[in-house]
């Protein structure tokens, strides 16, 4: 058979996704769907985690294995998929209510979405297969476009199982990545040889008008000592970690459920800020509050702080420093990193105050898309 | 009429936007500029504020009345 001279490049592939009512969390993904473009710079491959071995059995003299000694099933298994994406305003809060489970919404055009962990609201553990209500739960189908009819691909019920928010001031805008997790891998749950037909085969942007997320805060305050201080701040990022797991076997070996959040769900983070006259290691100042182990405010605006108009931010965590780290030979000049897990704060014994709050307003509604 | 602007327009990129680049720049500098209903209607999908400018009534002066 002769060669084949057809060369493919990443730009002829996508990733789609797509909100579904949980309710359909055991139904397929379909190839008829309206899926809304990721925009990655790289699409990545998705992970089939099968269940498999092979080892040599008895009766064989040869030593070798046999192709009979081997196993391995979709059934039980599952997929993943990762991805890096510079975040646009119109699917920040979509990822990020997904990978917490929580999003409330206010307002319509501009919409206002808060995501909040706090003593007032805390994270509720989903039930995947319950109604959704304002986005939550919130599963995704990901179509997985090829670069030609018939090499389409569909992940079913997908949620995030990572994601980290990278703000970072050297390349100027914020980057997400993250892994969806599917316990779908059956033959009926991840799809493939898939034409996808919604929109002449290519998933469809969010918004028309697709905004990058830029990296810089007009308010960036840390606790020293106590007191809420202005940074200047040369990086930060926080990781969501919700530990989702599949559960249970239908028919088709799919999940029957998702295990979320147990036994906890993970925010963590690293800050950099410059060692100067706010931050230094003077006395009650930032190392004296790492060794002395005390929670910080870290509050983070983009815009004034009332979170009203599109494009406005504001991210307030309670953070627990697990290092302070030094950068002293920096070009820009000396900087701490402090790593830190985010803590729901208490008074009097009880949980009291915010661990993490997400608000940001956008032109698109996160509650059905 | 001519608006200010209170807040939000910053954040907006102005490609995007009908309301002329010009106007955008001037409301950002702080100038008070004429905008039609559709800019204003652009400008609320944002929750981009701006705010009418009020013309200043001329004060009447008081005459005192001779006794």
């Amino acid at each position: 058979m002769a060669i084949s001279s057809k060369v493919y490049g990443k730009s002829q592939y996508a990733i789609g996704i797509k909100q579904k009512n949980a309710t359909a969390f055991e139904t397929a993904g379909a190839d008829d769907t309206a899926y809304q473009l990721l925009p990655v710079i790289n699409v990545s491959a998705p992970v089939l985690n099968l269940v498999e071995s092979g080892e040599i059995r008895s009766n064989n003299a040869g030593m070798i294995e046999t192709d009979f000694d081997q196993f391995r099933s979709r059934k039980g298994g599952f997929v993943t998929l990762d991805f890096e994406v510079p975040a646009e305003r119109a699917g920040l809060v979509r990822l990020l209510a997904n990978v917490l489970q929580d999003h409330s919404e206010s307002g319509a055009n501009p919409y206002v979405h808060t995501i909040e962990a706090s003593s007032s609201a805390a994270l509720s553990r989903p039930d995947f297969t319950g109604s959704s209500t304002a986005g939550i739960p919130s599963i995704f189908d990901i179509g997985l476009y090829g670069p030609a009819s018939g090499e389409d691909k569909i992940i079913t019920s997908a949620v995030l199982q990572s994601l980290t928010m990278n703000f970072d001031m050297t390349d100027g805008r914020l980057l997400l990545n993250g892994t969806f997790y599917s316990g779908f891998a059956s033959s009926t749950g991840f799809l493939v040889g898939q034409t996808l037909s919604a929109n002449s085969g290519e998933p469809t942007l969010m918004s028309t008008s697709p905004t990058q997320i830029e990296s810089y805060f007009d308010t960036k305050q840390f606790d020293v000592n106590g007191s809420a201080t202005d940074a200047i701040v040369t990086a930060v990022s926080f990781t969501f970690e919700n530990n989702v797991a599949r559960v249970g076997r239908d028919a088709n070996g799919d999940a029957e459920a998702y295990a979320f959040g147990v036994p906890s769900v993970n925010i963590t983070g690293e800050i950099s800020f410059m060692y100067d006259g706010n931050y230094n290691d003077g006395a009650n100042n930032v190392l004296q509050d790492f060794l002395d182990g005390t929670p910080a405010t870290l509050t983070l605006q983009q815009g004034d702080g009332t979170v009203s108009s599109v494009g406005e931010m504001n991210i307030t965590a309670e953070v627990y420093s697990t290092a302070v780290n030094y950068d002293l030979n920096a070009d820009t000049g000396a900087i701490i990193t402090i790593p830190f897990k985010v803590v729901q704060p208490t008074a009097s014994g009880s949980p009291s105050g915010t661990a993490f709050k997400f608000e940001f307003c956008d032109a698109v509604t996160n509650s059905s898309w | 009429m001519k608006y200010k602007h209170i807040k939000g327009l910053q954040l907006q990129k102005p490609s995007y936007l009908k309301t002329p680049n010009q106007k955008i720049r001037e409301l950002l500098e702080g100038k008070e500029v004429e905008l039609n209903e559709e800019n204003v209607a652009e400008f609320e999908s944002l929750g981009v504020q701006v705010e009418p400018v009020k013309k200043e009534q001329p004060k009447k002066k008081k005459v005192k009345k001779e006794e």
